[in-house]
C-alpha cells in the first residue's frame, strides 16, 4: 500500500506538470465563465439554467480529462521504458495501475471540486442562490469521472491513445442511453442488450442536476448509493484492466 | 371548415389532449377570466403534474429502482473480486 501511496503522488507530480491537464482545467473553467455570461433578459429562473449547465459542463470536463490525462501514460512509460525498472523491483503490475489511477484520479476530483468551488462562485456573483447540494452534484460526478478514468486505462492496455478516445466517447455515450433507446438500436438481441445494461454503468444515476437546480432535495440514502455503485463499477472495470496488464507481453 | 373538426371532436369525444384529464384550472379558467397567476393549475393531492413523469423517475426519485442499483453494484464488485483473483492465479501459475 506504501507503494502505490508513493508511485501516486510522483504521478500527481507528473501530470500536473503536463500542459494538457492545466489546457483541459482552463478550457472548462472558461465554459463555465460563459455559461455565467448569457444574458438573462429579465427570465426568472436563470439561475436554475447556471446550475443545470454548470454541472453538465463539469460532467464534460471530467471526460476530457479522464482521456487526456489517463490516455497516453502507459504507452508513455512503455515506449520511454521508464515501465521496465520500476516493474522489475519496486512494483508489481497490479500497484504500478493502482498507482497511476490513484493519481489521476486525485488530480480530476482537484479539478472538478475547483470547477464546483467556482461555478458556485459565479452564481454568488450574479446574486443568484448557490444551491447547498451543489457538492453533492459534484462528488457524484466524480464517481462518474473515476469509472471513465478506469475505462481509459483498461483502453491503454491494449488500443493506441488516437484509439482510447473514441472509444471513450462511443462508451460514454452507451452509457446515457437509456435501456429503451438500447433497445431501439440492438433491436434483435434482447439478451445483448441486458448484458450491456448489467455490465455498464447507467450514467443517469449519477446525475442530480435537475432536483439540485429546482431545489428539490435528494436523500442522503440515495447519494451513498449512487457513489457505491459508481466504485463498483470503477472496481470492476479496473479489475479487468489488471487482468489485461497481468497478461501483457512489454517487450 | 374549423367547426366542421370541432365537431367531429366532439363527436368522437376527443378533449383535444390526453394531458388535460384528472385536474381542474378553476371556474375563472373555464369562464376565461383569469388573471396569470403561479397558482392557477389545480391538481388533485398527491397527484403528479402531467408531463413531468420524466422528472420524477429520474433514479434519484424512483424509489422502487434503488433495490435494482444495489443489486447491480452487489454482482459488479463480486465479479471485480473474482476477475482480480482469477486473473491472479492466472499469472501466478504462467
Amino acid at each position: 500500500m506504501r507503494g502505490v501511496y508513493s508511485f501516486a503522488l510522483m504521478t500527481i507530480r507528473m501530470l500536473t506538470r503536463r500542459r494538457t491537464f492545466w489546457g483541459i482545467a482552463m478550457v472548462t473553467l472558461i465554459a463555465l465563465a460563459a455559461i455565467g455570461s448569457v444574458p438573462s433578459f429579465d427570465v426568472p429562473g436563470q439561475g436554475r439554467f447556471m446550475v443545470d449547465f454548470g454541472l453538465f459542463g463539469i460532467e464534460m470536463g471530467s471526460l476530457l480529462l479522464a482521456i487526456g490525462l489517463a490516455s497516453n501514460i502507459f504507452p508513455r512509460d512503455r515506449e520511454t521504458r521508464t515501465i521496465m525498472p520500476l516493474l522489475a523491483v519496486p512494483l508489481s503490475r497490479t500497484q504500478y495501475l493502482m498507482g497511476r489511477f490513484l493519481g489521476a484520479a486525485l488530480v480530476q476530483t482537484a479539478a472538478l471540486m475547483v470547477w464546483c468551488v467556482s461555478l458556485a462562485v459565479l452564481l454568488a456573483a450574479k446574486g443568484y442562490h448557490v444551491p447547498e447540494a451543489l457538492l453533492p452534484a459534484t462528488l457524484l460526478l466524480v464517481a462518474e469521472g473515476w469509472f471513465l478514468l478506469a475505462v481509459v486505462f483498461f483502453f491503454s492496455f491494449w488500443t493506441s491513445p488516437p484509439l482510447n478516445a473514441p472509444l471513450t466517447l462511443l462508451l460514454f455515450i452507451i452509457c446515457q442511453m437509456s435501456r429503451a433507446q438500447l433497445s431501439n438500436l440492438i433491436s434483435g438481441a434482447p439478451w445483448l442488450v441486458d448484458a450491456l445494461r448489467l455490465l455498464l454503468p447507467r450514467m443517469e444515476v449519477f446525475h442530480i442536476k435537475d432536483p439540485v437546480a429546482h431545489g428539490i432535495p435528494v436523500p442522503t440514502s440515495y447519494f451513498l448509493l449512487a457513489s457505491a455503485y459508481g466504485f463498483a463499477y470503477t472496481a470492476f472495470m479496473l479489475s479487468l484492466a489488471i487482468a489485461v496488464f497481468r497478461r501483457k507481453d512489454l517487450k | 371548415m374549423t367547426a366542421g373538426l370541432l365537431a367531429v371532436i366532439l363527436a368522437l369525444g376527443h378533449s383535444g389532449g390526453d394531458a388535460h384529464e384528472g385536474h381542474d384550472h378553476g371556474a375563472a379558467h373555464e369562464a376565461g377570466q383569469e388573471a396569470f397567476e403561479p397558482a392557477m393549475h389545480h391538481h388533485p393531492e398527491g397527484e403528479r403534474n402531467h408531463g413531468t413523469e420524466w422528472f420524477f423517475n429520474q433514479p434519484w426519485a424512483y424509489r422502487e429502482g434503488w433495490g435494482t442499483i444495489a443489486r447491480d453494484s452487489a454482482i459488479l464488485a463480486a465479479a471485480a473480486c473474482c476477475v482480480f483473483l482469477f486473473s491472479g492465479r492466472r499469472s501466478r501459475g504462467r
